[in-house]
């Protein structure tokens, strides 16, 4: 195994793996934990893997290639295998998640998309993911986080450039407009010189 | 299905799948992409739901029982299956992922608690996974978002039991965001933060 750069004493492991458990658990806040599709997509670890790849085609408008699936890695970073691909894209085939097309431009060539009579509902699972992030990660800053877990991910936050702190800042602008319409807003943003 | 209570157009919908998949793929940060922990862990739904049951119990304190392997439930709320719980404890002993004890309450009861060997990198992989969470959050909200996925975030997360943690969080980013501006000398901190 490899060695890790950083060491977490056993109140910083606790809290940290107190804080993975609970993120685990506010995923579970979402309208389709018994849909087909969702049932489906997270059974193994090949459709897990096709799922977000056909996440990531249809935010870019695109549809999904044979060669997209066999580029797509699993847990452990091993690409998907030829058969595991055809089987289950033939029972997504089967089961209506998904729809296939012949290319425009070349019409031997099959692409895949998800079918839109689900896209409402994986949209909103989406949007429940989210919504369970962002509370269980501001909990846990608040509430379960340790002085050493804290340094380390301010550290890593500077690390990242000015990139990630105009969208940090662009983050802390809308949670600050989220509490002044709550009318209880954070000390630092109401500071006065 | 389940029917959904907020409707979403398609640039929503793309908007809120690419994310997923940015968090996904934010998730692949870290070191243990190919430890043997994590691709076991990891590599079926009852053994990545006794991973969390792990993590819970280890967070607390506290060991795992049989009784909690038995009410711990995988994808689509199904609990898990006793052969698979017996085999998959197994073969967790035998890699050398978990250890068993004896209970000191009850010599018959056997309790389970991840292998000390291991919880090192088990815990900088979930400190890996935070921070990947936090920094795949804040450049969805600077970036990606839409103003319909905004407000329905906005109203979500301005419950009241969310304020104290949010007024954590910002105030911990507005700490952040200050000690980067005054090494670089830069202006680019919000408004708000800002504000005199």
């Amino acid at each position: 195994m490899k060695i890790n750069k950083r060491t977490w004493s056993n109140l910083d492991a606790r809290s940290l793996l107190h804080g993975e458990f609970h993120h685990h658990y506010g995923q579970g806040f979402h309208a389709y934990e018994k849909s087909d599709w969702h049932i489906w997509f997270f059974g193994n670890t090949t459709k897990y893997a096709i799922f977000f790849l056909f996440l990531h085609k249809y935010g870019k408008g695109e549809m999904v290639s044979y060669t997209d699936l066999t580029q797509t890695k699993k847990i452990g970073q091993v690409s998907l295998k030829i058969d595991s691909i055809k089987s289950t894209i033939r029972e997504a085939l089967e089961l209506g998640f998904i729809r296939s097309f012949k290319s425009d431009d070349d019409k031997r060539v099959t692409l895949y998309d998800l079918n839109p009579d689900i896209v409402g509902e994986i949209a909103d699972y989406c949007f429940s993911m989210r919504r369970n992030r962002m509370i269980e990660a501001s909990k846990f800053i608040h509430s379960d986080t340790t002085l050493k877990i804290n340094t380390e991910l301010g550290e890593a936050i500077r690390s990242h450039g000015g990139e990630i702190i105009e969208a940090i800042s662009s983050a802390v602008k809308y949670a600050n407009g989220a509490l002044e319409r709550a009318g209880k807003v954070v000390t630092l943003s109401k500071k006065k010189n | 299905m389940t029917k959904t209570s907020r409707h979403w157009n398609n640039s929503d919908a793309r908007s809120l799948l690419l994310g997923e998949f940015h968090d996904l793929h934010g998730r692949s940060y870290h070191s243990y992409q190919e430890a043997e922990w994590y691709v076991w862990f990891l590599g079926n739904p009852t053994r990545y739901a006794m991973f969390f049951l792990f993590l819970h119990k280890y967070g607390k304190g506290e060991m795992v029982s049989y009784t909690d392997l038995t009410q711990t439930k995988k994808i689509g709320q199904i609990n898990l299956k006793i052969d698979s719980i017996k085999s998959t404890i197994r073969d967790a002993l035998e890699l050398k992922y978990i250890n068993s004890y004896k209970s000191d309450d009850d010599k018959r009861v056997t309790l389970y608690d991840f292998n000390s060997g291991i919880i090192q990198e088990v815990a900088d992989y979930c400190f890996c996974m935070r921070r990947n969470r936090m920094m795949e959050s804040a450049k969805y909200i600077h970036l990606d978002t839409t103003l319909k996925v905004s407000k329905e975030l906005n109203e979500a997360i301005t419950k009241d039991s969310m304020l104290d943690a949010l007024s954590s969080i910002v105030e911990h980013t507005n700490r952040a965001v200050e000690a980067k501006l005054s090494n670089k000398n830069q202006l680019k901190l919000s408004s708000k933060a800002k504000k005199k």
